[in-house]
This record gives structure tokens, C-alpha cells and sequence, in this order.
């Protein structure tokens, strides 16, 4: 049995101007232990579908799905008290802005000693704070004794996301979401976060949802990749694959946007021109449409159904050829 | 954690001295900047035979050139001696400190209320945002802001105390009772061994009563002040990163609200509670004067009317002080809510 199934997943927002789709037809299912990377410029939908799968959507969302299960229950319908049981304990979230998502008021130790609290309430005093100090050292913090005290506001973007990424463990989750966790921070940094969450995956056996902006972050730590546009799923499968041949001149045009290290400098970054199109007038046809170098007529009129190859599905009338 | 305690309550006090020395010269000054002549005042106009007069002028020392007086009054105010009042003849510390418990205590009373009201009320508006009762509490409130002090008061006496007849209308204690003062706090001193052995708990809740009305037209302000704020800081704080963790970590509603965005919402409500502290310190004129409170706003302005100038030089001065106390206290208790300034 997946760990988790989504099939045909639509979020919905119920706004002034009407409802919006932020969010449709999602498919995916994660395994155990496995590693998903899901990939897409900003607004795509990847945080939103995330949010989804914790339950943390603001109340005029409207989650609606064919199956939405994690851990063999179902999260349609399930009451608040039981999303609190999940978040945090089954599931663990990082997220983008480590030096905003700790609480500033809270010592490191009171952080990550509250969720042993809500989860493990048969712990002692002294097993929590043996357990704290314990992940410190998982997560590399170095000298975790003295750490314990200290205030956000005296750690670095690293050190918080290394704390968030403890806290995010603590309860052996089977699923850790990772929200962009590289993006606000320094390069040689990010590698190490990078290897941190490669390690505690192998360690405690969890699956990762991996979400980035980046390709190149992703493509080294996950075995499947998704790549959404628009709120759709436009293209999946084994993370080799799609960086080695592209089928969906959108992934193409996220591979060719990262900038290489040996390229010289009279060689101009390539992008996407055009941006994501607005929720509120989405296009008839294909999403991508617009901005696509390898369109033709029919695109714009007719929505393109996910094509399943063999392990590979992508969305798109005139994919690019294999190479 | 002790010593940085310390050096900051030394570094305070330090800072202390250049404020009272310029509000000493401020207060000095300007009252003998406005028209009017305290020995002419008492003498009354038609008695002023001028040598009365200058005998008076003397006696008080009053015919010294402006500086000269100021040197010994601050001579004095510096040996603890801040001079005797022109009218009563007692000694300006004296009056002070016997009217002062009485504002405070209003003052405090006051703050509470608006704290306990403001703060649940501008959580609840922040986490309800536009809704009904959101509207409701901060149209409300808007109302409370602007309302005048002295049309409040009596709005409050006619209905309370005419017409529903359940306050008092004016006082800190029902005649029918004696109280000895010992700390000058109406509420302290009326449960006092003595008083409970003689008349039971009568007095207090005498005492009780006869702060309702008052604390509620000192307070409305203030409450209005605290429940926008809080409603304001709280919804900012419900949008920040840590709150989403603290919902990631399976944390309760209750608790994400009051226990990590309140905690920090209140950094900056404390702030605003400060400074409405001392406002209310020294706005309490108005209240006082409705409710014929016995306080040092009353005392004050009556001391401007007689242009009383020991009483109006060390009133000003005493209340400066308390408001730098409080401020100072605000301080501590600020460094304790935000670890940033720890």
C-alpha cells in the first residue's frame, strides 16, 4: 500500500470575485521511504498542494479529490482534532523561511519540547529532554547543550533550519514535506541542508515531498520528480529521466533557465518569457500555451489530458522528442 | 542575566536626573510666566495694602530675582524639602503623598479594566475578522475612543447612580465608615485587621463601589486603545511563518493563538499599555473632578487657580517621576516579553 495516493486532487478558493481553481487534476502517490521533488515557478500550486495534504488551507478553501489518503486514512473529511494528530506527529513540515518560522519568543529547547508534548504525552520530563538533545545532535547542531537555551533571534538561517528540521522529526514521521527549505539560505549552506535530509530519509526510513523552484536542488536528492504549471501536474516521472529528456517544452525551459557554472559570460541566461497565467481567466486549452516555444493551433483550444508513457506521464499535444 | 539587570536599572537612573532637572526648570518657569500673582490672589484685591503686600511678597521669597529663587528651591529639592503650600501651609510632600494613593489606585483600577476587557475583546476581534461581532466590538470601541471623559462621567452617574441607584455618585467611601489611612489605597487600607475586626467587609465593598464608575470613565479610553491595538498586532502576528509551525506541529487553535501569536502580539500592546498608564496619570483631572475623587488632579488644578507655585512646581514634579517609575517599570516587564532585548 503508498503511503500516501492522491487521485484527482482540485483546490478550490471561494473569493469575492467567485471561486478560483488553484489547483486540478493531481495524481501522484508517494511509497515508503521514497523521495518525490515537485518543481514549478512560483504560484504553480506546489505549496498549495502541500498545505492540502496537512490541512492547513485557510477556511475558504474547497479540497476536493476522488481518494486523498495518507497512511491508510482517508483526509477528506477527517475533524480537525484528527489533522492535529497527523500534523507534526505522522507528518512533518519545513518550511522556506527558517529565521521566520521559529517563534521568537520561545527558547529552542521550549520549540521542539512542544511537540513531544502534543505527541508523545507518555514521556517523561527527562526522556524529553534527553530526546531534544539527541536530535540536536541528528541534526548536526554543534554543542546542542548550550543551544537548548538559546533564542531564535541568536541562531543562524542554518542553525533554525536545522532546529525546524528536529522539530520536524521528532516524532518519527513517516512523511516529511520540505517547502522550499534551501531557498532562503546561503549556497554552501543549502548543500548541507541538502545532505542533512538525504541522511535523516535514509536513517529513519521516511519519504520526502521536496518542493523547490530549482531544479538542479532537487534533482540530486529525489528519485521522482513532478514538475506542475498552473495548478496541473505537467509532467512526471524518475528524476533521470526527465532531466536527461525533457517532454514538456516547460521542463525543458526550467532546465535551460539554470544557470551553468562554465558558461561564458556573452552567453545570455536563458527564461521563460511570459508569466503564470491568472487563476481568475484561465486559458481553454493548454496552460503553457502562451509562453511555449513549441506550440501549435490546436493548443490553445483544446486542454491536453495527462499522456501516460511508460512511467512517464506528461500533458502536453506535441511533446518534445525523446532524445 | 543579574548583573545586565542591573546596569540597566543604573543606566535608568542615571538618565533620570537630566529629566527631573529640566522638567524641575520647565514646571519653575512657565508658571511664573503666566499672569497672576499668588500674594494677590490671597490677599484678594481689595485688601492690597501695599505694605501687606510686599511683607507677603517677602515672606515668601518672592521678591528674590527669578534665578536666585530657583537655585534655593532646587537647594532645597535636593535635601528631600520641596517647600510649603502658599494656601495650606503644609508641607508640598505631605499633600502629595496623601492624594497621590487615590490616583493611582483610580489609575489602576482603570489600566485592569482595560486590560482584562481590551485584550480578549481585540483577540477575538483579530481571530473573528470581519465578522459580526468584529464590527460590533470595534465599532464599539471606536464609539468608547471618542467619547469625552467628562459627558461619559456623567452619562454614567445619571444612569448608574440617579436613575438605577446602585453607585455611589461621588467619594472613595461611604460616610457611614471610618478607615484610618495607612497605605492611602482605599481598597488595602479597608481590609485592614482592624477595620475587619470593627465593621466587617462593609468597607471594602463600600470601596468597591465607589470605584466602579470611575475606573469605568478613566478606563474606556484606554480599553478602546487596547482593543484596536490588540486586534491590529494579533492579525499581524496570525500571518507570520511561526505561526503556520506551531499549526504544522498539531498544535491546538487555542493554543496557536494564545500561546504563539499572542505571546507575541503582546510586545507591542505593552508598549501601548505604558504609555496609556502615564496618560492616565495625568489626565485624571477630568475623572476626578466628576467623581470628586479626592486625588492630585484635583489637587493641581486648584493649586493653578491660586497659582500655589511650591505645590505646582513639586506636584509637576512628583507626577513626572511616577510616570518615569511606571515607564521604567513598563521597561522590565517589556525586556521579559521580548527575548530580543534581553
Amino acid at each position: 500500500m503508498s503511503l500516501l495516493v492522491a487521485k484527482n486532487l482540485q483546490i478550490q478558493f471561494q473569493t469575492k470575485k467567485g471561486i478560483i481553481t488553484a489547483v486540478r487534476d493531481v495524481s501522484f502517490t508517494i511509497e515508503e521511504g521514497e523521495t518525490l521533488g515537485v518543481v514549478g515557478e512560483s504560484g504553480c500550486g506546489k505549496s498549495i498542494t502541500n498545505m492540502a495534504l496537512m490541512g492547513l488551507l485557510p477556511e475558504n478553501a474547497i479540497v476536493t479529490a476522488d481518494e486523498l489518503s495518507f497512511n491508510g486514512v482517508n483526509l477528506l473529511g477527517i475533524s480537525e482534532k484528527q489533522w492535529q494528530d497527523i500534523r507534526g506527529g505522522k507528518m512533518g513540515m519545513i518550511f522556506q523561511d527558517p529565521m521566520n518560522s521559529l517563534n521568537p519568543c520561545y527558547t529552542v529547547e521550549d520549540q521542539i519540547d512542544e511537540v513531544l508534548r502534543i505527541h508523545c504525552p507518555e514521556m517523561s520530563k527527562h526522556q524529553r529532554h534527553e530526546k531534544i538533545l539527541s536530535l540536536l545532535l541528528d541534526v548536526g547542531i554543534p554543542a546542542p547543550k548550550e543551544r537548548l537555551k538559546a533564542y531564535p533571534h541568536e541562531l543562524s538561517g542554518g542553525m533554525s533550519q536545522r532546529i525546524m528540521i528536529a522539530m520536524a522529526i521528532a516524532c518519527n514521521p513517516k512523511l516529511l514535506i520540505a517547502d522550499e527549505p534551501t531557498t532562503a539560505l546561503d549556497v554552501t549552506v543549502q548543500q548541507q541542508i541538502l545532505e542533512l535530509i538525504e541522511k535523516l530519509q535514509v536513517e529513519h526510513n521516511m519519504s520526502v515531498i521536496f518542493v523547490s523552484h530549482d531544479l538542479s536542488v532537487v534533482k540530486d536528492i529525489t528519485k521522482k520528480i513532478q514538475v506542475m504549471y498552473a495548478g496541473e501536474i505537467i509532467e512526471s516521472g524518475l528524476t533521470k529521466d526527465i532531466i536527461e529528456s525533457p517532454q514538456h517544452p516547460y521542463t525543458k525551459g526550467l532546465l535551460d533557465s539554470i544557470p551553468s557554472f562554465h558558461e561564458s559570460k556573452d552567453d545570455e541566461l536563458f527564461s521563460i518569457p511570459g508569466l503564470v497565467p491568472d487563476l481568475h481567466a484561465r486559458p481553454q486549452g493548454c496552460q503553457f500555451e502562451g509562453r511555449c516555444f513549441h506550440r501549435k493551433d490546436d493548443c490553445q483550444s483544446k486542454w491536453p489530458l495527462l499522456e501516460k508513457a511508460t512511467d512517464r506521464v506528461y500533458r502536453c499535444h506535441y511533446p518534445l522528442e525523446k532524445k | 542575566m543579574r548583573s545586565s539587570a542591573l546596569k540597566f536599572l543604573k543606566e535608568k537612573l542615571i538618565q533620570l536626573i537630566p529629566t527631573l532637572v529640566g522638567i524641575s526648570l520647565f514646571s519653575f518657569f512657565i508658571i511664573r510666566m503666566i499672569p497672576g500673582d499668588p500674594v494677590m490672589l490671597m490677599l484678594g484685591e481689595r485688601g492690597s495694602d501695599p505694605k501687606v503686600y510686599q511683607e507677603m511678597t517677602r515672606s515668601l521669597g518672592l521678591d528674590k530675582p527669578v534665578l536666585e529663587q530657583y537655585g534655593i528651591y532646587m537647594k532645597n529639592a535636593v535635601q528631600g524639602d520641596f517647600g510649603r503650600s502658599i494656601v495650606s501651609k503644609r508641607p508640598v510632600t505631605d499633600e502629595f503623598f496623601a492624594r497621590f494613593p487615590a490616583t493611582l489606585e483610580l489609575g489602576v483600577c482603570a489600566m485592569i479594566f482595560a486590560i482584562l476587557i481590551g485584550i480578549p475583546a481585540g483577540v477575538y476581534a483579530a481571530v473573528h475578522r470581519n465578522s459580526i461581532p468584529d464590527y460590533i466590538l470595534m465599532g464599539g470601541s471606536l464609539v468608547g475612543y471618542s467619547m469625552p471623559i467628562f459627558w461619559w462621567g456623567l452619562i454614567l452617574i445619571i444612569i448608574f447612580s440617579v436613575n438605577l441607584g446602585i453607585t455611589p455618585v461621588s467619594g472613595r467611601l461611604s460616610v457611614m465608615f471610618d478607615v484610618p489611612t495607612i497605605t492611602g489605597f482605599m481598597l488595602i487600607d479597608s481590609l485592614s485587621p482592624q477595620v475587619l475586626a470593627d465593621e466587617g467587609l462593609a468597607p471594602f465593598f463600600s470601596a468597591i463601589r465607589h470605584l466602579i464608575l470611575p475606573t469605568i470613565a478613566m478606563g474606556t479610553i484606554p480599553l478602546a486603545v487596547v482593543a484596536r491595538m490588540t486586534r491590529s498586532s494579533v492579525l499581524e502576528v496570525l500571518r507570520a511563518p511561526y505561526v503556520q509551525t506551531a499549526k504544522a506541529k498539531g498544535q491546538s487553535f487555542n493554543k496557536v493563538v494564545w500561546k504563539h501569536a499572542f505571546r507575541n502580539a503582546l510586545i507591542p500592546i505593552v508598549t501601548v499599555i505604558g504609555l496609556l498608564f502615564g496618560s492616565i496619570i495625568t489626565g485624571a483631572i477630568l475623572t476626578e473632578t466628576i467623581f470628586s475623587w479626592p486625588g492630585i488632579g484635583k489637587w493641581l488644578v486648584a493649586s493653578i487657580h491660586a497659582r500655589d507655585y511650591p505645590v505646582i512646581q513639586g506636584g509637576i514634579l512628583f507626577i513626572a517621576s511616577m510616570v518615569i517609575m511606571i515607564n521604567f517599570l513598563v521597561d522590565i516587564i517589556y525586556s521579559y516579553v521580548n527575548p530580543k532585548i534581553r
